[in-house]
């Protein structure tokens, strides 16, 4: 539980930074990704979908949690948008506005638990350019 | 002007032969993290320059490929004596890294065979080159950014048709031999929008040679190999 939770961690370091420096991978995180990761046969994968040439697709787990998690405590500082993949200056615009004087950021949230609760997920947020990611 | 002609005719014959007969070879270590586990593959790929490609897996399997430009895939298990064959495009070695490198396409990485058009190129704020390719085939990303530093490529980015990112490589750490120039480590972020995760593959390249000697290069499926339907199901085998 703790390794997943290391992994889950790294993995989020991962998509953070790599948002944020646009062009350069974050090495440091993805070193300790696959440090906290659990070292599994390529061919032993419960849904493995190529042959284990080079980039093997898994089922993956689901940060939609994390998301939510970030917006709440640090959606005023656009955080869980750069977690969840958008411009690297996304956050300024929220930074400056304390997410939108907390309409933006609530709007973010409540749109998000929505995803969460009807199924749907926060798929569509990801990567969003928009400054308004529900529009 | 005969006369000139027939040396011009000559000295693109001999440049095409030159890059046909150019070889590289490297040592690559794949690791593939998503949710938490890790996948290790360790492979030495022999690349010619007329598209052959001969990969040798060692980790967690030994077992060879052979592609080539057309898409003809031999790839053969020794523990079983079996080979799979397999004429698909998806396969073809202009897709391997190594390839496009030695064939001198690392200013488009191969995006213009791959039916794309640069639409267009800017210098972004920090000065690297960003060119922007597009495609209308539908089973490929709509557009693609390509950055460039020092007049390679740094970073390619996946766009889908809303204008997001799906897919990021970065290329990095270039070893710059005196003949091949090449990233020694390639990482890939693929982001799975119906399973709202990601996916990261880092390949580190070593031992990158020009040399071409090693016999390897021109590896063949063993004559009495027995033709199998499912490469699968050689692999999992235990013996």
């Amino acid at each position: 539980m703790k390794k997943f939770f290391l992994a889950l961690v790294a993995m989020f370091a991962i998509t953070a930074v790599a948002s944020a420096a646009n062009y350069e991978a974050n090495d440091a995180a993805i070193d300790a990704a696959i440090e906290n990761a659990i070292e599994v046969n390529a061919f032993n994968l419960g849904d493995t979908t190529t042959v284990p040439m080079g980039a093997t697709y898994v089922a993956m787990g689901n940060n939609d949690i994390v998301a939510i998690l970030l917006t709440w405590f640090l959606g005023w500082a656009g955080i869980h948008r750069m977690y969840m993949g958008s411009t690297s200056w996304m956050w300024i615009p929220y930074l400056l506005t304390a997410g939108g004087f907390g309409i933006v950021v609530t709007l973010d949230l409540i749109f998000e638990i929505i995803g969460l609760v009807d199924g749907s997920g926060l798929g569509k947020y990801y990567d969003n350019p928009n400054i308004l990611m529900w529009l | 002007m005969l006369r000139r002609g027939f040396i011009s005719l000559l000295l693109i014959v001999l440049a095409f032969s030159a890059a046909a007969q150019r070889r590289v070879s490297a040592d690559v270590e794949v690791k593939t993290v998503a949710d938490g586990k890790v996948t290790t593959v360790t492979k030495r790929v022999f690349c010619q320059g007329n598209g052959r490609l001969v990969t040798v897996f060692d980790t967690p399997k030994k077992f060879y490929t052979i592609t080539n430009l057309k898409g003809e895939l031999k790839m053969y298990v020794p523990s079983s004596n079996e080979v799979y064959t397999r004429m698909d495009k998806e396969n073809s070695s202009e897709s391997e890294l190594l390839y496009l490198f030695l064939a001198g396409r690392q200013d488009n990485l191969g995006l213009l065979q791959l039916g794309y058009t640069l639409q267009g190129s800017q210098i972004d704020a920090d000065g690297y080159l960003k060119r922007t390719y597009t495609t209308k085939k539908q089973d490929s990303p709509p557009t693609v950014e390509l950055v460039m530093k020092d007049y390679l490529p740094i970073y390619v980015g996946y766009l889908d048709h809303s204008g997001n990112t799906v897919a990021k490589l970065y290329l990095s750490q270039y070893s710059r031999g005196s003949r091949f120039v090449f990233p020694s480590r390639v990482t890939e972020v693929t982001f799975n929008k119906e399973k709202k995760d990601s996916v990261v593959v880092r390949s580190v390249y070593s031992s990158i040679s020009t040399e071409g000697t090693d016999p390897l290069f021109d590896y063949q499926v063993p004559a009495g190999a027995k033709p199998s339907g499912n490469p699968m199901d050689a692999l999992k085998k235990k013996k």
